[in-house]
């Protein structure tokens, strides 16, 4: 395997501003891959299309949001309007927005995390897999809390377990196209999304939070840098044909 | 291509005389490693420790039944006098699925089996776990038949079933000298132990008639090559510190 | 039989079906039944059976999928009962089938509302009247365990009510309140003949089709069963005692799931 695995390839990866996204779509265009990425704001995703030139690839930055089907599709066809196809989808934005019990919890906070996470993520793979070519791999952000209940999250756990469903359900449709989808469990990793950290300003504020104490969910779990998934996501993207199908790839701590 | 990633490392893979266990011995000894190998058969044991030893690797290699704790002691103890430490433990050795309903069953066989794939790996284990060093790197074969239920092939699946347990078990208990224990399914592979080529008995064979082809049972499936999976094996084990444990790593190509 | 006897329950998608069904075993054993569905026919239908064993019955169309519509009809329930002692999430089922490549995003978003927004909302209305010893049992359904192919929107819909579950079931045993997973496996209902809109195929009728075998979809093992067997089971998860059982699933299936 080169460092160059990806040269040729397209990847698209949404929430592409920071964070995880960031990190991922910093690894895949490190790799050669050319890089599309959204989130629902233009500031941070310039910023990381800079970066990606700066490597000597081309971006393509646009804001959307996720959770709104006639964006979605736009932004899919202003994606292969520019690049003609694509071979990676990361379905990474996502985030929870509604956190605290049901029994007093915001329906619309509620509905829209489930939004966000799993509709942003069906969205995507509806509006792009005419164009995904042979060979291709969906590759979705999901989670721990998709597997494994707990209280005080509801809406981020039924939306993770939607969206870990979708990647088998579409892994069982597709894999006869040569298009293989797995999800990422991600685990506990230092972004100022989380809802566990009192410092979240940045992920060096999270990291430093957590040196040498007790992390949550479980004590033999460690909190790290979204590097790390970037590293993981590229090593999933660059799998050859017929690889792993309908499987997680975890680098969490506890057992699900 | 050999990177020496290895090198210093003590590797101790169980049913090495051909298969899967055979490439991962192959492999990491190319990686740099020293290797304790362990089979039944001395015929299919002796000519891969003569191969390592030809290539300048240090091997020790015993003829074990897994089943028979005493023989994994003595095997253990001949590994801790040549080597100070084990770095990585994959337990590979394991019995074949088994093709008959419960009703049908030879009881004595169908409880061999058992014992053979979960009994077997947790005498491994027990008998190793003093030797691990801190950092050390478990990785226990399972199947997509011990989490999901097939019919005639009950032995096989509740084998692999209760070592997935056992992974989790290990990976909960021993997080905190830095050990990480994973389960890794490879999905079929051309080699004796392929499901539907269980009428050949010569790799070689199998992989000529089977390798690369769909599976029979499952249509997404298809038989990869012992050296494959093999690969895989190698980076789960080099996963640095802190990495996934308690997981599940699958090549398979339909939801475990 | 007057296991509950006392006791308010609240079935949703009760008009047919297993919703039906239902309400009408809880009825015989003593509860006062509110139900709700789409169709004021089919409501009056079960007001009818309900009333027949001696309970009384309040009926509302209800759009599960609209807030404001859930929330007047347990401001309803609440005026004319004071308080709901069983809630069973039922209304559900899948409106878009097919695989994702070719699926219609309105109607794929929409059985997604339907099966879990549907039953978040109705939990998130009535948590606050439901009392100690209380029940909520969520039709789930083995599709949300498993997946399948070209029923997506359906499995990922049952997978975020399995899960939600589980989740309210972790916050609410400190208030006694006990929340399960029902799994139906299949039953002889409209919704499973895929009755085109309108149309409504006798139970009878659909178990006969199905007697020697069931659709494709499911291992020859399994068993098309009549919705009243669903009713037997919900009546046995909403009888058992304080402290019972909690974050579990009952499943009428016969395949491991």
């Amino acid at each position: 395997m080169t460092d160059q695995q990806l040269a040729g390839k397209i990847a698209v990866v949404t929430g592409g501003g920071r964070g995880i996204g960031r990190s991922i779509a910093l690894y895949l265009a490190g790799a050669g891959a050319d890089i599309a990425l959204c989130s629902r704001t233009s500031n941070e995703i310039d910023a990381v299309a800079a970066e990606i030139r700066a490597l000597g690839r081309r971006a393509l930055a646009l804001p959307v949001d996720v959770a709104d089907w006639a964006q979605v599709e736009s932004f899919a066809r202003a994606v292969t309007d520019e690049f003609d196809h694509i071979d990676i989808l990361v379905n990474n934005a996502g985030g929870g927005f509604e956190v605290g019990p049901v029994a007093v919890s915001d329906p619309a906070g509620w509905r829209k995390t489930v939004e966000i996470n799993l509709f942003g993520t069906y969205h995507m793979i509806r509006a792009f897999l005419d164009d995904i070519a042979r060979g291709g791999k969906i590759i979705n952000i999901t989670s721990g809390m998709g597997l494994e209940a707990r209280p005080g999250n509801s809406s981020y756990n039924a939306a993770k377990a939607g969206a870990h469903m979708l990647t088998q359900c579409l892994a069982l449709e597709i894999w006869d196209r040569g298009i293989d989808v797995n999800d990422i469990i991600p685990g506990l990793v230092a972004t100022t999304n989380v809802d566990w950290a009192s410092d979240r300003s940045s992920v060096e504020s999270v990291l430093a939070e957590f040196e040498g104490k007790q992390p949550p969910f479980a004590p033999s779990e460690r909190v790290k840098h979204p590097d790390e998934l970037g590293d993981l996501v590229l090593w999933v993207a660059s799998m050859p044909e017929g690889g792993p199908t309908g499987q997680s790839f975890s680098l969490a701590r506890r057992p699900f | 291509m050999p990177q020496r990633s290895l090198d210093g490392q003590v590797v101790v893979v169980t049913g090495a005389g051909r298969g899967v266990g055979r490439s991962i011995a192959r492999l990491f000894a190319a990686e740099g490693a020293d290797i304790a190998i362990c089979a039944r058969t001395a015929s299919q044991l002796d000519p891969v420790a003569e191969e390592l030893r030809a290539g300048g690797t240090r091997v020790v290699s015993r003829i074990v039944d897994i089943t028979e704790w005493d023989q994994v002691e003595a095997f253990a103890a001949e590994v801790a006098a040549e080597f100070d430490s084990v770095d990585i433990l994959i337990n590979n050795a394991a019995a074949g699925a088994d093709t008959d309903p419960i009703a049908d069953s030879d009881p004595l066989a169908w409880a061999k089996t058992v014992t053979t794939n979960v009994i077997g790996p947790y005498f491994v284990s027990r008998a190793f776990i003093s030797h691990l060093s801190e950092g050390a790197r478990v990785v226990n074969f399972g199947s997509g038949n011990g989490h999901k239920a097939v019919a005639e092939r009950s032995a096989y699946g509740v084998g692999k079933a209760g070592l997935s347990m056992l992974t989790k078990c290990m990976a909960i208990e021993l997080w905190d000298r830095g050990i990480e224990v994973n389960e890794f399914i490879p999905g079929p592979t051309a080699t004796v132990m392929l499901p539907w080529a269980t009428h050949l008995d010569d790799e070689e064979e199998i992989a000529r008639q089977f390798g690369g082809l769909p599976s029979p049972e499952n249509p997404s499936e298809r038989a990869k090559t012992p050296a494959e999976a093999a690969e895989h094996v190698l980076w789960l084990a080099t996963r640095p510190a802190g990495g996934p444990t308690g997981q599940l790593y699958s090549l398979m190509r339909r939801p475990v | 039989m007057s296991e509950l006897s006392g006791q308010v329950a609240l079935v949703t998608g009760g008009g047919r079906g297993i919703g039906r069904s239902i309400a009408i075993a809880f009825a015989r054993a003593g509860a006062d039944l509110a139900v709700c569905s789409r169709t004021q026919s089919e409501l009056d239908e079960v007001a009818e059976k309900v009333q027949a064993e001696g309970a009384n019955c309040l009926t509302g169309i209800v759009d599960v999928t609209d807030r404001a519509a859930v929330e007047r009809f347990r401001d309803d329930l609440i005026q004319r009962y004071e308080r709901v002692d069983i809630l069973v999430n039922n209304a559900g089922g899948g409106l878009e089938r097919g695989v994702v490549a070719e699926s219609d995003p309105d109607r794929w978003r929409r059985t997604v509302e339907v099966n879990l927004f549907g039953t978040y909302l109705f939990s998130r209305a009535l948590l606050e009247h439901i009392p100690d010893g209380g029940k909520i049992i969520n039709v789930s359904s083995g599709m949300g365990l498993k997946a399948a192919n070209q029923s997506s929107a359906y499995n990922v819909a049952k997978a975020g009510v399995h899960m939600f579950t589980e989740c309210l079931a972790n916050e609410l045993w400190p208030r006694g309140i006990d929340v399960n997973n029902l799994i139906p496996g299949p039953v002889a209902t409209s919704t499973f003949n895929r009755d085109a809109p309108g149309q409504r195929t006798p139970t009878e009728e659909i178990i006969t089709k199905f007697a020697d075998e069931p659709p494709p979809q499911f291992p020859k093992f399994e068993r098309v069963k009549h919705p009243d067997e669903v009713g037997e089971l919900a009546l046995y998860m909403a009888t058992r005692p304080r402290g019972g059982p909690t974050g579990q699933t009952f499943s009428l299936a016969r395949r491991p799931l």
